[in-house]
């Protein structure tokens, strides 16, 4: 092909690209789609027995491509490539300090390979394509904070392709490693069966190999190695873990699965779900995380389990979302409007009727109380509840 | 209780009389450390004296008026049974035993009048209600949502009004509910009484109606004046809990299930000079410890939470309703204890404040209520009593004299009819506040201070209507009186 048919063929990806992530109502998958276009995501994904589904042929098929020609998905389909192609021409003064350094991209697919295995897939959210997806939930974003995270990523690659070049695509990207790994493994293979040439260069290629299967075994190893402690991690924070979207696996599970794609944020017609500023730790930074200030979880969607492309948040038809327990409510006696103002806002707003005006003999007086059993967590008390700040009915995470 | 009992098992009128001042005495004799006393203060020998009851003299009662309509209790069903029955062309006497008009209103500092839209925000219930409004607002004394925005679900709206008042924003939409000056409304009733030509005895104690057979004949009344009588062709019992009822014959009931939010009784005091903007600040930047500190004052025997005044020239003013469980709103012993108990927790929770809680530093009690905030009391037992299965089935009475909206989405309309302001058994007698005859739920959900002066508004046109036609309570036109009721800018379907 050309360089001017390929380069047609680039800005048409792109703007389908654009296409499938502008919030059209009608097209909920689209989102999901493209963030499957990666092939590091869809096969970190399947590794860690998250999401397979139609849209995962997507990233196959570029796999499989990423066989034979090398790192063809880069330069003829990926979005990110193009716009930051578009400003490496800038003239800001490119220091090439990275072009003795080893390409890192390599073992981040390691790593995630690795932590995968365990189900904790380590830096699946490095992929480039979650980056641009994220920058498109902007539009879903509510305050600033929620604004800077959905663009932090693609602002960190701008700013590193316009001061060092092509230093992502080169050395860091996991998805064109990925690609170079595929590609090294189709070439292996196609070798295998082709002639023997001279014994030096064998040799040499041979050592090269030995170091290189070294290398690739100890990253595998790492990556187990800290999706371990990483999961550890987890599992001593899920006390205090924020509340999750409906259909969120395990939480120990949900920080290494999650790829910060914005999806489930922008898909949410309440806007309860935001990026978490550190609630859930270092591990859980940018994850989304459910909060009921101003609104509640409808129990007429479900759209946030739809959207998910990792399986992060599963699937759930309506029934099983609403039968999902988010966290429980409960009401605080010493915050509650009941006693001060006859306030009954929860009881009417809560859609499974569970909460009800209970007597207390002991304390003589009666206060609205809630039952767990009927409880889903959705939030619709606390999002009426009129206490501004303070909140008497919240909802908090429960132990499974 | 006893009492109801008693008049449901079908004594005689007189004997139910007689039984009941009995009892009535024992309280007051016990309570004096069981020496009895003489009640009577008109002259004349008491017999039988005993530790335990003492039966009273027979003795003679000065009229002091004869009138068309004598309404007993001037609280939100007296203002409008007696502004509507004098407007109506009656001659009318309102008798209030404090030394104010406007009852839990004012008095009582229930300042507050909740929920007159739907949940789509269409107004229905206006007229007195909404006179006493207007007029407040002439003064500036009253505040609410602008017209504009009721029904309206705009998120940041709801937060605003919500933030301003929980009356304001009742779930997710905005509504027509007013703050309003306790005391202007005095003032402005007084005024409103005077203009429609009402007779007003304050410091007047409406004790018994005067019965002949099941007819009320009129009232008597006790004051500074000694014991009185006023004759009349109508008698409205609007003292919230039903007071005449037991002397009357009427049956009533008493039971509130402890969960409902009438079994309450209320101690409302205002707190004055509060730094409110420093108070935000404070919430909004520490809502972890201001809610900590809230528990720390919850277990001192506090109460936490205000409302805010919301009236011009009152932007350091909030009101605090505590809630007290109680075995009855109507005994005496009951009303002295939660009186003395809500003293004490007010100075508790404003010390506290005044303490730990920024903005409240210089902070002062400025006013408590002067008459406990009752929620319920007796109901009486109606020609037709209105239960919960009538709001869920959306019953459409053909005597609706009154539509009641409910935040509750499921149930957002109510319809009263004529005949649950009407006594079964009992002839020229109309029960016009919160003692209407009703289930202990829809009691809860429809007693507040609207509701009490639409009931009122509907008897005392009711009232004027039968005496002016000749006609007996129970037989009036009814399409005359929703067209006369309509007339006054009440809002009925159709």
């Amino acid at each position: 092909m050309t360089n001017k048919g390929r380069m047609y063929v680039r800005v048409g990806c792109f703007l389908l690209a654009t296409l499938l992530l502008l919030p059209f109502p009608f097209w909920m998958d689209g989102s999901r789609v493209f963030v499957h276009a990666s092939s590091f995501i869809t096969m970190g994904t399947i590794l860690a027995g998250g999401t397979i589904w139609v849209g995962s042929i997507l990233g196959l098929a570029f796999a499989a491509i990423a066989l034979v020609r090398k790192r063809w998905f880069c330069r003829h389909i990926c979005p990110v490539g193009l716009i930051l192609d578009t400003v490496s021409g800038t003239k800001l003064p490119v220091r090439i300090w990275w072009r003795r350094s080893p390409a890192i991209g390599k073992y981040i697919v390691f790593l995630t390979a690795g932590g995968a295995l365990l189900g904790y897939p380590l830096f699946l959210w490095m992929d480039p394509l979650a980056f641009l997806n994220n920058a498109f939930s902007v539009y879903g974003a509510t305050g600033v904070v929620s604004v800077l995270a959905s663009l932090s990523g693609m602002v960190v690659l701008l700013l590193l392709t316009m001061t060092s070049g092509d230093l992502w695509c080169a050395r860091i990207c996991p998805l064109g490693a990925t690609q170079d790994l595929l590609e090294n493994f189709g070439s292996f293979c196609r070798n295998l069966r082709k002639p023997k040439r001279t014994e030096s260069g064998e040799t040499a290629a041979q050592g090269n190999a030995v170091w290189a299967a070294r290398r690739m075994f100890l990253a595998v190893a790492a990556g187990l190695g800290s999706s371990l402690v990483a999961r550890k991690i987890g599992e001593a924070r899920s006390d205090r873990a924020p509340l999750r979207p409906p259909g969120a696996i395990r939480e120990d599970e949900f920080t290494g699965l999650c790829l910060r794609c914005g999806n489930c944020m922008r898909a949410c017609p309440s806007r309860i779900i935001h990026p978490d500023k550190g609630q859930s730790g270092v591990l859980g930074f940018l994850s989304p995380v459910v909060r009921f200030e101003r609104d509640y979880c409808r129990n007429d969607c479900n759209a946030c389990t739809a959207v998910c492309p990792s399986g992060a948040l599963q699937g759930l038809s309506l029934e099983q979302k609403n039968r999902y327990v988010i966290g429980k409510a409960s009401v605080d006696p010493s915050l509650c409007l009941w006693g001060v103002s006859e306030c009954q806002a929860c009881i009417g707003s809560c859609p499974y009727e569970a909460i009800k005006i209970q007597w207390y003999e002991e304390a003589y007086e009666s206060f609205p109380t809630v039952d767990p059993s009927k409880c889903n967590g959705c939030g619709a008390c606390e999002a009426v509840c009129p206490t501004g700040d303070l909140k008497a009915v919240k909802v908090s995470k429960t132990k499974d | 209780m006893a009492l109801s009992e008693e008049a449901k098992n079908g004594m005689t009128r007189r004997e139910f009389f007689k039984n009941s001042a009995i009892k009535g005495t024992t309280a007051v004799a016990l309570g004096a450390g069981g020496m009895a006393i003489p009640v009577s203060a008109q002259p004349g020998k008491s017999k039988q004296i005993s530790a335990k009851t003492i039966t009273e003299a027979a003795r003679q009662t000065r009229v002091c008026r004869t009138a068309d309509v004598v309404v007993v209790g001037g609280g939100p069903g007296g203002i409008g049974a007696a502004l509507a029955a004098a407007r109506s062309g009656a001659n009318t006497v309102l008798i209030e035993r404090y030394e104010h008009l406007g009852g839990m209103g004012t008095g009582g500092l229930v300042t507050i009048i909740p929920s007159m839209t739907d949940i789509h925000g269409k107004q229905q219930i206006a007229g007195i209600t909404q006179e006493w409004i207007k007029r407040l607002d002439a003064r500036g004394a009253a505040d609410y949502p602008k017209k504009e925005h009721w029904g309206s679900r705009d998120k940041k709206l709801v937060e605003y009004y919500k933030n301003r008042s929980p009356f304001y924003a009742t779930g997710n939409s905005v509504g027509y509910s007013a703050h309003i000056d306790a005391e202007i409304s005095k003032c402005l009733f007084q005024d409103m009484m005077k203009e429609a030509g009402v007779k007003t005895y304050l410091h007047s104690w409406g004790t018994e109606p005067i019965m002949e057979g099941n007819k009320a004949k009129g009232v008597i009344f006790e004051s500074k004046s000694g014991r009185q009588a006023v004759l009349a062709k109508v008698v409205i019992d609007s003292t919230g809990d039903g007071d005449l009822l037991p002397y009357a014959g009427a049956r009533f009931e008493t039971h509130i299930d402890k969960t409902l939010r009438s079994a309450n009784l209320s101690f409302s005091y205002w707190i004055d000079n509060v730094n409110l903007k420093r108070y935000e600040e404070y919430k909004k930047a520490n809502a972890g410890a201001l809610a900590e500190k809230m528990r720390e004052v919850r277990k001192l025997g506090g109460t936490a939470g205000f409302l805010t005044s919301n009236l011009r020239n009152q932007e350091n003013v909030v009101w605090c309703f505590p809630r007290y469980a109680n075995k009855s709103q109507y005994d005496v012993e009951e009303l002295t204890r939660v009186e003395f108990l809500g003293r004490k927790e007010m100075l508790i929770t404003h010390d506290f404040y005044k303490k730990h809680v920024p903005g409240f530093e210089k902070s002062f009690i400025v006013l408590s209520n002067s008459q406990l905030g009752t929620r319920g009391g007796r109901r009486v037992v109606g020609d037709y009593v209105v239960t919960e299965k009538d709001m869920k089935t959306k019953t459409l009475f053909k005597d609706t004299i009154a539509i009641f909206p409910n935040a509750d989405g499921k149930n957002p309309l109510m319809y009263m009819p004529y005949r649950c302001l009407i006594p079964r058994n009992v002839n020229n007698m109309l029960v016009a506040c919160r003692a209407f005859s009703s289930d202990a739920v829809i009691n809860d959900t429809f007693n507040l201070i609207h509701h009490c002066v639409c009931l009122g508004q509907a008897a005392g046109t009711a009232a004027a209507q039968s005496i002016r036609s000749g006609v007996d309570l129970r037989k009036i036109d009814i399409g005359a009186l929703q067209a006369s009721l309509k007339k006054q800018g009440v809002i009925l379907p159709g």
